[in-house]
């Protein structure tokens, strides 16, 4: 077609007969059809184009669409919202390829999974944890060998547990292991007391706790004071541990010293000892360990077993040489373990007996004011010190924190994207007006 | 003669009566748009049913800026989108390797015109039918589509003159 030599454009013709030019602009092309028979027989066959396609005609709409449609016109008043949206957002079915509630359900999905992931792992650890402290429970009362022996063998086993399991197992192991220490102390309590006085030779009557004190006294007369510590000390049948004396660079003197005490006098001892000088600091502790001390003589008592049966065995020589040579050895390290658990015991009984009692002195001194301020040089060396500390800190500390805090800003991300997505869209889809 | 408009800025008001003409207005070009559109006589009437429904439901929030035929024709043209996304699948638009015939008065003219129109691209068939059968203007089309009215005037006459050479050239032109 000769479209681009022709002072008219098709296209503009095409407007033309769809009347969509403005009244001068058609009173022009009116004028040029007149003219010109090219543009004539186009327009007269783009008519017969379009009259061709009106061939195409559709079955009259089936009366049900009439039925359908009058019946879903509402009964009652039709009430105006006062929220008016645009009237070119018609309503919508879809907004994206696939229907709303199967993102919905992609959402609650994702959540879910979510969730599940975060407390699955917790369940299982706690479940373990429940699982082995509730056969722990289970082991003393079905011990059917040496009283002790269970005993010693779930303390061993519980001592070993925190180490491998996780924080969470490792409490239960403990809050488990006092519940066994309990039921067990009950059960057969006055057995242990009476073996326990066997083996140590002493009466467990009252919990055992080893007592410690510290005092922090400033005197005017040092040498008075320190003798008259030492005097109560002796009276009170304590002595001393350790002890040192010295000056401080002002020439004060000091004095500490570690009293052991009998622990019946502990409380009467520092009593008199508050007496002699001005007391600056108190402090009073005690550690329970009984439960350590049972545990310690039932151990004892079973490796003392084992050492009269292989006694046994050795009295009675039916094997051969290197079998006996093997039970000798077996019998020096048994023997071995109990010389150090006797040891161990003695300590422990002379800790509970003897509370330990830390005296410290300070003469009462008027100290010369001395003021030497440090140098510049000094000063800025800190200074620069300082800063660079800051800075190395300021970095680790923003890494530590996007570390701590990236997962939990990632998981929230995650779950609250589609509530955020679906705000978003319709925010944006009323603040458009077409 | 009440517009469009007014019936239904009347039927929001309460007037159902109103809304009856608008129906009996739309009813027939509502059907063929979907019909001429759509393989299924059956889906066609359904969506045609769809579309009124929908404008009962949204008749609150209606307001009268823009022509209610183009509101309308929007409405239908969301629906026929959904529609062809469902069956994606099932290829149910101027299907006609299917064997189920079309409808009982086809003629042969109707086919052709349904071949050549087949052969268009998307965007150009549908301007070419807004233009032809539903009647709408440049500037109705250009709303309903979101483009400029230079772009459905170019492709207007692409559409045209590529269905001329179909159905007039030598090997299609059977009836003169």
């Amino acid at each position: 077609m000769a479209s681009s030599t022709h002072s008219i454009e098709q296209e503009k013709l095409m407007a033309y007969l769809d009347g969509e030019l403005s009244v001068d602009r058609a009173a022009l092309v009116a004028e040029h059809l007149e003219q010109c028979a090219e543009c004539r027989a186009w327009v007269e066959e783009s008519r017969a184009l379009s009259e061709r396609l009106t061939a195409w005609q559709v079955e009259p709409a089936p009366p049900s669409l009439v039925e359908h449609v009058t019946a879903a016109v509402p009964a009652g008043e039709l009430k105006p919202q006062a929220t008016a949206t645009a009237v070119f957002s018609p309503p919508q079915t879809r907004q994206f390829g696939l229907p709303r509630w199967l993102w919905a359900t992609a959402g609650v999905v994702c959540m879910l999974v979510l969730i599940a992931a975060v407390s699955i792992p917790n369940l299982l650890r706690s479940r373990i944890a429940a699982n082995q402290s509730a056969s722990l429970v289970r082991a003393p009362g079905g011990g059917g060998g040496g009283a002790y022996a269970p005993t010693a063998q779930v303390t061993d086993y519980l001592r070993g547990l925190p180490a491998s399991a996780g924080p969470l197992a490792s409490m239960t192991a403990n809050a488990s292991r006092r519940d066994l220490y309990k039921k067990w102390l009950a059960q057969d309590a006055s057995a242990i007391v009476s073996a326990g006085a066997r083996e140590a030779g002493s009466p467990i009557a009252a919990p055992m706790i080893v007592r410690t004190a510290s005092l922090k006294l400033l005197t005017k007369d040092f040498d008075k004071t320190r003798a008259a510590i030492e005097e109560v000390v002796q009276r009170r049948r304590g002595y001393s541990a350790q002890l040192a004396a010295g000056s401080e660079s002002n020439g004060a003197r000091t004095f500490s010293a570690n009293f052991r005490v009998p622990a019946d006098q502990l409380d009467a001892a520092i009593t008199e000892i508050k007496q002699l000088a001005h007391v600056e600091q108190e402090s009073q502790g005690g550690e329970e360990v009984t439960e350590q001390y049972v545990d310690l003589t039932a151990r004892l008592s079973n490796a003392r077993r084992t050492e009269q049966q292989l006694l046994d065995v050795l009295e009675k020589r039916t094997g051969r040489l290197s079998d006996v040579l093997e039970v000798e050895r077996e019998l020096a390290r048994v023997r071995e373990e109990i010389e150090r658990m006797e040891g161990e015991l003695k300590s422990l009984q002379n800790r509970v007996s003897f509370a330990t009692l830390r005296v410290e002195v300070r003469e009462e001194y008027k100290a010369e004011l001395e003021m030497t301020p440090p140098s510049i040089g000094g000063r800025l060396r800190n200074a620069v010190v300082e800063g660079y500390r800051t800075a190395v800190d300021s970095v680790v500390g923003l890494v530590m924190f996007l570390l701590s805090v990236g997962p939990f800003l990632l998981l929230w991300a995650l779950i609250l994207f589609w509530p955020a997505r679906y705000v978003w869209r319709r925010l944006r889809a009323a603040s458009e007006p077409k | 003669m009440l517009t469009d408009e007014q019936l239904m800025l009347d039927f929001q008001r309460g007037s159902k009566e109103a809304f009856t003409e608008l129906f009996a207005r739309y009813r027939q070009p509502i059907y063929g748009f979907f019909r001429r559109r759509l393989a299924d006589a059956a889906r066609a009437e359904e969506l045609a049913q769809e579309t009124f429904l929908a404008v009962l439901r949204a008749v609150a929030r209606y307001e009268p800026r823009a022509l209610f035929r183009t509101y309308l024709y929007g409405i239908a043209l969301l629906q026929l989108a959904a529609e062809r996304r469902r069956s994606a699948h099932r290829v149910a638009i101027f299907d006609l390797t299917t064997a189920d015939p079309p409808a009982a008065g086809d003629t042969e003219a109707t086919v052709a015109i349904r071949q050549a129109l087949e052969k268009l691209g998307p965007d150009e068939r549908e301007v070419l039918m807004l233009r032809e059968y539903e009647q709408l203007s440049y500037a109705e089309i250009a709303a309903l589509q979101r483009v400029p009215i230079n772009t459905v005037r170019s492709r207007l006459f692409r559409a045209r003159l590529a269905l001329k050479e179909l159905l007039v050239s030598p090997r299609g032109a059977k009836q003169g």
